[in-house]
């Protein structure tokens, strides 16, 4: 019985002994840093065309920069796909416009990492914003009862001046980022700066005076052009099925708030419309404003450019 | 026969007194080592949390409360601040803000809404599934999937705030993203979601059907101005999907939204001291605590009172060991005559003291075996066991 006795508590013992020894070997492996998991994986997301030019302006060939936006439609009713997140999610900084002209509508729908969102509006005084009020839809739900969407204008980059400033943001966080390509970032800002300048410059030759759009995303550009702007539509062009004698009357009813005949469009209108309108006595033009997701089209088209062309547009349609 | 086998003859037959003495060895060693356990094991886990989590900001209030919530996600919540704190944090260039909404449940257990920069603050690896991706997923703790028995693609309804306010908030049935590698903390029992997700619970965001191609007089309303309004009838999607996604939107402001807590991860103690400084000194409405101090302060207190369960302790070791005596006296007397007979048949007094002696040290051997299976056992659960009173009873 005493051997019996002494087996079990040996057997006890050494049980004992190998599940301590197992529950050690098998713990979690501390990481005390606060951003362990943080990587550097040399990719830089932009969320808009002219960020997207200018993050590449600055970066140059020594970051790889994406461009996640719906090809060939306004990023405003869109969501990435399961691949394009996970790009976001992958990237070393973001680079997006910010709350107060809220390009990318569909960042408040995904998940992303907040720490390295640069926010290239967070510079701008609060008299660089501009917002309009939604004249549309009023509904009731949610605690805050009746409520309508008023919008940001958030075609910030159609101002030079204020492209500037975010271009200021965009290089300040590449250098925080990657402080040892800071020389690189700094030479390469140069000429987008001059760029920018020339164009800030090319818009004091406009003469002021009235001008109508199809949308407020012009106002950016109509008002460092120093223009009075009226916007006839929101955001969408009408179609000939919808389009009714009221709606006309209505839009007419605003047009002849504004002394000007020339209509700025931020695309090509339908050839209906623009036959309608001509037939009305107004003059149609076509600008861009950069809010179709995608890259330009045409290999030699970039930002500069387009806001070149822009510029000229704008000229042809402001009386002299 | 060997001595040995005397006296475990002795006390086989002795079964009931024999039980009775291990049974007090037993218990009054086990009881006090255990309290000793579970408060070390205690303090470890809630300093070790504590110390990982350097500063927090909350409304102003119970420094304590804010505390466990934000390192517990316990129910009992403080007041909300608005998320542009963590905004401001971020301004100051000082730390990095992880903003905390932990006000809803889904099957009784918290809904955090955080950003993804959690994750990467509290280094929780993924064992599963992939890491929130868009409004409405939902990334497990191992233990509520382990419990509830869910895993990625599976769905997950939030709690109604109040099932008797039929006017409330619609619950939201959350898609299973992924599930957490079990970490021991409070991360295993929470739910996470992204900080926007936690705010369509709240009712601050939703989707609804497009107005504009709505034709139903019962869900939109013309108006003599020519807007339209939608009726009650118009209900928000109670499910995010790839259908319904894009119709999402927030109301107001951002910066203006809820959050009940915001850690804030600073890379120098200079920084930590300007953060704290700058928090001191310009705002009446939020407080920086800083989770050790306060856990320290509280962990003092609880070392206070255990002073007293020492003390306890001693008196009872001392009580135990003079019943202990008392036994072996009176047994003393009970075996006078077996002592006189072994006497005769030619034991030494040694060997009668020695047989005496070796009873108590099987019996001591006894308890103490017993003592240590006992305190392995509550060394294996202590860590389960802390962490379910650290933050509350879930299961």
């Amino acid at each position: 019985m005493a051997k019996q006795l002494l087996v079990y508590c040996v057997v006890v013992i050494s049980i004992l002994v190998s599940v301590n020894g197992c529950q050690n070997g098998n713990g979690t492996p501390q990481d005390n840093s606060p951003f362990g998991m943080q990587t550097r994986s040399n990719l830089v997301s932009t969320v808009s065309y002219p960020l997207y030019y200018m993050t590449q302006r600055i970066a140059g060939d020594s970051i790889a920069i994406e461009l996640i936006a719906p090809p060939e439609r306004a990023p405003d009713q869109w969501t990435p796909d399961q691949k394009q997140i996970q790009t976001l999610q992958e990237s070393d900084l973001i680079i997006a416009n910010g709350p107060g002209a809220p390009f990318a509508q569909w960042m408040v729908r995904v998940s992303l990492p907040e720490s390295r969102i640069c926010h290239t509006t967070d510079n701008l005084d609060l008299q660089d914003f501009i917002s309009v009020k939604d004249y549309r839809v009023v509904h009731r739900h949610g605690p805050e009862g009746e409520h309508s969407h008023p919008f940001m204008v958030a075609q910030t980059w159609l101002d030079p001046k204020i492209a500037r400033k975010q271009a200021d943001q965009i290089a300040a966080a590449l250098e925080s980022r990657y402080p040892e390509k800071a020389a690189i970032f700094q030479e390469n800002r140069q000429g987008l700066d001059q760029d920018l300048d020339r164009l800030a410059n090319r818009m004091k030759s406009i003469p002021g005076g009235e001008v109508l759009t199809s949308t407020p995303r012009l106002k950016f550009l109509t008002r460092a052009a120093g223009l009075t702007d009226t916007h006839l539509l929101w955001f969408d062009l009408p179609d000939k099925k919808s389009w009714s004698e009221k709606g006309e009357q209505d839009f007419l009813g605003r047009a002849k708030q504004s002394s000007s005949k020339s209509i700025l469009f931020d695309t090509v209108p339908p050839g209906w419309f623009k036959n309608r309108l001509e037939g009305l006595g107004y003059q149609t033009y076509s600008l861009d404003s950069f809010s179709q997701g995608g890259l330009p089209e045409g290999a030699d088209s970039d930002f500069i450019r387009i806001m070149d062309q822009n510029l000229e547009t704008l000229q042809s349609a402001v009386p002299q | 026969m060997s001595l040995l086998n005397l006296v475990l003859r002795y006390i086989q037959y002795h079964k009931l007194k024999t039980l009775v003495l291990i049974a007090s060895i037993f218990l009054t060693a086990f009881l006090p080592i255990t309290i000793m356990i579970l408060l070390g094991q205690f303090n470890e886990k809630i300093i070790s949390r504590a110390e990982s989590t350097p500063m927090v900001i909350g409304a102003k209030g119970s420094g304590l409360d804010l505390t466990l919530h934000a390192l517990y996600f316990t129910t009992k919540r403080p007041d909300k601040i608005p998320f542009a704190t963590a905004g401001e944090i971020r301004a100051t260039g000082w730390a990095r803000p992880v903003p905390i909404y932990s006000q809803f449940t889904a099957r009784g257990f918290p809904i955090v809404g955080t950003t993804l920069d959690y994750f990467k603050f509290r280094n929780l690896p993924l064992a599963e599934g992939q890491w929130l991706s868009r409004l409405g997923d939902c990334v497990l703790g191992s233990q509520i999937a382990r419990e509830l028995q869910l895993g990625p693609g599976d769905r997950l309804l939030s709690d109604p705030d109040n099932i008797l306010d039929l006017g409330g908030q619609y619950p939201l049935k959350m898609l299973v993203r992924g599930v957490l590698e079990p970490t021991s903390s409070p991360d295993d029992w929470a739910v996470f979601v992204d900080l926007k997700t936690s705010w369509v619970i709240e009712g601050l965001g939703h989707g609804h059907q497009n107005l504009e191609e709505e034709t139903d007089e019962l869900k939109v309303e013309v108006r003599s101005d020519g807007t339209l309004q939608a009726t009650a009838a118009v209900l928000p999607f109670m499910e995010i999907t790839d259908s319904n996604i894009d119709s999402f939107h927030f109301h107001g402001e951002t910066a203006d939204f809820p959050v009940t807590a915001v850690i804030a991860v600073a890379p120098d103690e200079k920084s930590e001291t300007l953060l704290m400084g700058h928090f001191q000194a310009t705002d009446d409405e939020t407080q920086l605590v800083q989770p050790v101090a306060v856990i320290e302060e509280l962990m003092s207190l609880v070392f206070q009172v255990k002073k007293f369960f020492d003390l306890n302790a001693v008196l009872i070791a001392i009580a135990t060991v003079c019943l202990l005596i008392l036994v072996l006296v009176l047994s003393q007397r009970l075996r006078q005559r077996e002592m006189q007979t072994m006497f005769k048949i030619g034991c030494s007094r040694g060997t009668i003291l020695l047989l005496q002696v070796s009873e108590l040290a099987v019996l001591f051997l006894f308890s103490s075996l017993m003592v240590a299976i006992g305190v392995w056992a509550v060394w294996l659960l202590a860590g389960d066991l802390v962490q379910s009173l650290l933050i509350g009873s879930h299961g």
